[in-house]
């Protein structure tokens, strides 16, 4: 998942295991005792989204905010819980793997329906791995089934059926793999691979767009684009129904303003919070503001197909050295990021607190710079940084510019919309792009050093695949791919160390900014929120439910 | 039409020289294969030489089609349909509030023309339209909303009626009222200076004093008379405010989070959604020639000396 | 008269002894922070002294307000009396034309067009403007600005070409270039003064409106537009940083409308003196 947004916003939402162990089986779920009683008020959540989500097909979505959605409204086979980072069960009740690692077998959870009141069998999972694999669908994260046997030929045309994926029984999915895959459950857990009822996914005229139907805990009410997302409780939810009747995502995109509908009550939680200094306003809502890390990574990454940075990695260095970190994220924009010593964020195995990483260090800054062919910045034309608009990116930017500015080098800010950024920073396979330097932000779609290292570094993904700073580097890919094949946890941690060292201490390849903390607002009459390392727009919205006292 | 036509052509080529691949942003994502891409530029005839692109786009035009949305993947013209009534909506209720509190005080000013009222309500009246509005309207927020606690922050709000037949909601007329009068007080000052202007042109002063001394109520000479002289000006300049804040209230939109169609352009030109900026601008563009047209049949209404002869 | 002078106090050169660029505040303090002995207006939010960035951004400012009408005056008056004075056909066509930039909704396509430019320092052409980004704007504001200048122009030249000196001057065997030259346009002059004025102005807040919407003037430069974009994220809890130059845009705003008032009064009387 990726972002170039500097503050962190998430994903999706999803699941509600912890109060529903295997005992449902069988239960009649449309008959469920926990409906509103009259006299119960209305139990509603509402919260703040930038904006529409791009797309509510969960084959499609690549986005935090699509997550959002499609999360709470779908389930896949197995999910992540938000809060333990566990895979959990969902539509499938259990698994098992083979010996070997290659073939999983997916039990399906009895009394599973969809919004539409279809129970739900493994024709419909199969139907939308398929889906997902296929190739009209076009989906920006078919990659994720490719461990899949036979994916290839599927997608390509030249097989009707993908070879690895067999239905049994109405109630077992069968997956095999190429070869093992480490976190293949992992990627099962994504929103892409929601399980989906046929009949209102083949609809030529694609209804389910605008009115989705899946068979998670919410069902999709009303949708005014740039207006609001109303989310309905569904009584049939194979975990019992949610607490929370309905759900609002209301479209915001000033900050200030949603700031303050958030304090005059429109808002039960906001993904943006008041400024640390402003202590009037600290004293209204500052009890309110819950802070936790969750994993990601902010970086200005250098283009290493480009001048200046092609081959030299003193100079990437003394960038590096040039810019505080720690004033950046303790003084001028405090509260949120914590400063990064490199790419693997806090939480993640692999993770190193000991790795040296660039503190500020202005001598060493201009030596470096010096060793590099540049003494004090002199032969250096101006670099260019990349930025998307966005006010946060505009200040971090300018602040990096000011920092170099110190050591003698000149940066020019280009700050565009998010099209033009994007063709600027990808490129093409044969054409490195126009982007010197360019802000962006990793968040890990799961708790695994692969999910940031081999998109954004591994040559595979050279160019616009993701590596968009086009490093190639045979030592990190060995370390990597050799990881993925290992099962040892403890033994993978240490080749993703080794890896990162390498991409960090020897080729300074970012400049390894922050890892990404959130900060969200919650009302205090909101219970059961789920602070996720996965970020804001993970909540589990049918853990949630309101205590408001007596009105 | 010519207009209209030329207005196509125009925003046709910019369009299509604008940066940015959009068939990348069809597929989703930023890391699709260039086999995809090939196959997406085909599918919407991105790969055809340019002047077939220009007749398939004009054809299409001729039958209202405005092309699909390369995002959302439905037509442009629901898209208008459903971000245009809320722009329609503030802005006709910004131009009344203009329109008649413009009427009043630049009445008054006349009236009272040369003292302090006078020069009060001119200083006042351009105090509107001298400052960014997205400021104006964060300043008002804060203070009647935020401070205050009178008016709800922003937003459409959920539970307005809907129209019959329709599937226009309206807003909830409360969080109308911040919205509509931070874009109003932007027209205001303009209207007033010209219903001075035109009274003082047209002798109010002179035209009360006679019809006085002939024992007729001052209200109702001012009403008949000078009113009616200054309607024309007046017309045309609400008229065409009202045409360009269909596009002009983006800022607006913004700050109140009010699901209008200028910001809905605005997103798309940062997404590179070109059949929705073109859309989009050609839709405004249309409107404003409507409503110039408007304002034209209104002259006849209003000023009776005034025959439009058919040339050509 | 203070008008003019507030109008032309931000245009002095910046010599109050602090760069614009440099960031004063101490580093152990979040900026902005707030008014103080030193940094009157306190700093913005890069810890840079407001009040310098708001000297040097009136310079930015009144360049896209000052340059953009410029460029509209050009363009406007050469279509505006080309139509004017030949009318036939020519009046005709460049009539449509006008119409048509006057339907176009303006304010977006000049964002769509901005937007379309990402890298102004290397474009040919803005690339040798002293801020190439502001170059970009005032181009783009001031060649979508020229039709209702092209209008007026064209109104006042029908008018004036029946008038007897005009008809004189052509009788006398003057040629076109000429009569336009010499008898119309200096007649033509003063609503020009006011349009003008009033356009300044307008300018500047289109400025600010397109900073707003991300596209106006990049950092480090300090346009009002952008130092109030910048500021609003604190609009809540540090209000100084963005009500400092939104109301140096109201002011000089307010000092060019007042001023096209004044001037167009003045006209009113005279031409009315003339006519007595």
């Amino acid at each position: 998942m990726r972002t170039s947004e500097p503050r962190a916003s998430l994903p999706g939402l999803a699941r509600a295991a912890l109060l529903l162990p295997v005992a449902l089986a069988g239960m009649a779920l449309l008959a469920c005792t926990r409906g509103p009683s009259p006299e119960r008020a209305e139990q509603v959540f509402r919260f703040r989204m930038h904006e529409d989500p791009p797309t509510l097909d969960p084959a499609l979505s690549n986005d935090q905010f699509s997550e959002a959605v499609i999360l709470n409204v779908h389930r896949g086979l197995v999910e992540l819980d938000p809060e333990t980072l566990e895979i959990r069960p969902a539509v499938a009740d259990s698994w098992t793997i083979s010996p070997d690692n290659r073939v999983y077998t997916f039990h399906l959870r009895d009394g599973v329906r969809f919004h539409n009141g279809r129970p739900v069998t493994s024709q419909d999972v199969a139907y939308s791995l398929r889906r997902l694999l296929k190739k009209e669908t076009r989906s920006p994260r078919r990659f994720l089934l490719e461990p899949i046997e036979g994916a290839q030929e599927f997608t390509d045309g030249t097989s009707d059926a993908v070879r690895g994926l067999a239905t049994p029984n109405d109630r077992t999915v069968v997956l095999r793999l190429a070869k093992p895959f480490a976190p293949f459950l992992s990627e099962l857990t994504m929103a892409n691979a929601a399980v989906l009822p046929r009949e209102v996914y083949d609809d030529p005229q694609k209804a389910y767009l605008r009115a989705p139907v899946g068979c998670g805990p919410f069902r999709f009410g009303r949708w005014e684009q740039s207006n609001f997302i109303e989310l309905l409780a569904f009584d049939g939810y194979y975990g019992g129904r949610p607490a929370l009747d309905r759900a609002v995502i209301r479209m915001i995109e000033n900050k200030t303003s949603a700031l303050q509908e958030y304090i005059a009550g429109g808002l039960d939680s906001l993904d943006e919070t008041p400024d640390e200094n402003d202590t009037a306003m600290m004293a209204k809502v500052g009890q309110e503001v819950h802070k936790y890390p969750f994993m990601g990574t902010g970086y200005i990454g250098f283009n290493l197909s480009l001048p200046p940075f092609k081959g030299n990695a003193a100079l990437r260095k003394a960038f590096n050295y040039a810019v505080d970190k720690k004033y950046l994220w303790e003084v001028l924009i405090p509260g949120g990021n914590i400063p990064a010593n490199g790419i693997i964020p806090p939480g993640i195995p692999g993770h190193d607190k000991d790795l040296p990483g660039y503190p500020h260090d202005e001598a060493k800054a201009r030596s470096l710079l010096a060793q590099a062919g540049y003494p004090a910045g002199k032969g250096l034309p101006p670099v260019a940084l990349w930025v998307n608009t966005g006010e946060g990116n505009r200040q971090i930017a300018s602040q990096i510019q000011a920092d170099l500015k110190t050591i003698g080098v000149t940066i020019v800010i280009r700050e565009v919309d998010w099209a033009a950024y994007i063709a600027a920073v990808s490129g093409t396979k044969d054409n490195a792009g126009q982007a010197q330097m360019f802000r962006f932000g990793w968040y890990l779609d799961y708790p695994d050093a692969d999910a940031i290292l081999r998109p954004l570094l591994h040559s595979s993904n050279w160019g616009p695949a993701g590596n968009f700073g086009r490093y190639k580097n045979p030592e990190f890919d060995a370390l990597v791919d050799k990881a993925l094949a290992v099962t040892d946890p403890k033994e993978r941690a240490e080749l993703y160390r080794r890896a990162e060292t390498i991409a960090v201490m020897d080729d300074a390849v970012w400049i390894f900014l922050n890892y990404y903390q959130a900060s969200t607002l919650y009302k205090p009459y909101v219970k059961g929120v789920v602070l996720s390392p996965l970020g804001e727009f993970r909540l589990p919205l049918e853990r949630l439910r309101i205590e408001r006292g007596t009105h | 039409m010519p207009v209209l036509l030329a207005a196509a052509t125009i925003v046709w080529i910019f369009v299509f020289f604008l940066p940015g691949d959009p068939a990348r942003l069809i597929a989703g994502g930023q890391a699709a294969d260039p086999e995809v891409l090939e196959t997406i530029r085909h599918e919407w005839g991105l790969d055809r030489p340019a002047p077939i692109q220009y007749m398939t786009y004009l054809g299409k035009l001729l039958r209202f089609d405005l092309g699909s949305s390369y995002i959302q993947a439905r037509s442009v013209v629901s898209i208008i349909a459903e971000h245009f009534p809320p722009t329609f909506i503030l802005a006709m209720a910004a131009v009344v509030l203009a329109a008649v509190s413009g009427l009043v005080l630049g009445s008054l000013a006349a009236l009272h023309r040369g003292r302090l009222l006078d020069s009060s309500i001119l200083i006042l009246a351009l105090l509107g339209t001298s400052m960014p509005v997205f400021w104006l309207g964060l300043i008002l927020m804060l203070l009647f909303a935020s401070r205050l606690s009178w008016l709800p922050v922003l937003g459409y709000g959920m539970e307005g009626a809907v129209i019959p037949f329709t599937a226009i909601r309206l807003p909830e007329w409360d969080h109308l009222v911040l919205p509509a009068v931070t874009l109003s007080l932007v027209s205001m000052g303009t209207i007033a200076r010209i219903t001075r202007a035109s009274l003082i042109e047209a002798g109010t002063a002179d035209f009360l004093q006679t019809a006085r001394a002939k024992g007729a109520s001052g209200a109702r000479v001012f009403a008949r008379h000078a009113l009616q002289n200054a309607l024309i000006p007046v017309v045309t300049v609400v008229g065409l405010d009202f045409a360009s804040l269909l596009g002009g209230a983006v800022a607006t939109e913004y700050v109140f989070a009010w699901p209008g169609l200028g910001k809905t352009i605005v997103r798309a030109i940062g997404l590179r959604d070109l059949p929705v900026v073109e859309g989009g601008v050609l839709f405004l563009t249309g409107i404003f020639v409507l409503v110039s047209l408007v304002i034209d049949l209104l002259y006849l209404v209003l000023d009776p000396r005034i025959h439009y002869t058919p040339t050509a | 008269m203070f008008v003019v002078c507030a109008l032309l106090a931000p245009l002095l050169p910046a010599s109050i002894g602090y760069d614009p660029y440099a960031q004063v505040a101490p580093r152990s303090v979040s900026p902005p922070t707030p008014p103080s002995r030193d940094n009157w207006l306190g700093t913005d939010t890069l810890g840079r002294d407001l009040l310098s960035r708001l000297v040097f951004g009136a310079r930015i400012s009144l360049e896209v307000g000052v340059l953009a009408t410029a460029i509209a005056l050009l363009i406007g008056t050469a279509l505006g009396a080309a139509a004017g004075y030949a009318g036939g056909r020519t009046d005709a066509f460049l009539m449509r034309a006008t119409d048509l930039v006057l339907a176009f909704p303006a304010p977006l396509l000049a964002l769509a067009i901005i937007a379309a430019v990402p890298e102004p320092e290397t474009t040919p052409l803005l690339r040798s403007l002293p801020h190439p980004s502001v170059g970009v704007v005032f181009l783009v504001l001031g060649c979508l600005g020229w039709a209702s200048i092209a209008r007026l122009v064209r109104a006042e030249f029908l008018r004036l070409r029946e008038q007897d000196f005009a008809q004189a001057a052509q009788a006398m065997g003057a040629h076109g270039a000429r009569v336009v030259l010499r008898h119309l346009l200096p007649n033509a002059l003063r609503p020009l003064i006011v349009v003008a004025t009033l356009g300044i102005g307008g300018n500047i807040l289109m400025e600010a409106w397109l900073s707003f919407l991300g596209v106006g003037a990049r950092p480090p430069l300090p346009s009002w537009g952008t130092m109030i974009t910048e500021g609003q994220e604190y609009f809540l809890a540090k209000p100084w940083v963005c009500l400092a130059p939104g109301l140096a845009i109201l002011l000089v705003v307010l000092g060019f409308n007042l001023l096209g008032d004044a001037i167009s009064d003045r006209l009113d009387t005279r031409r009315r003196q003339r006519v007595a």
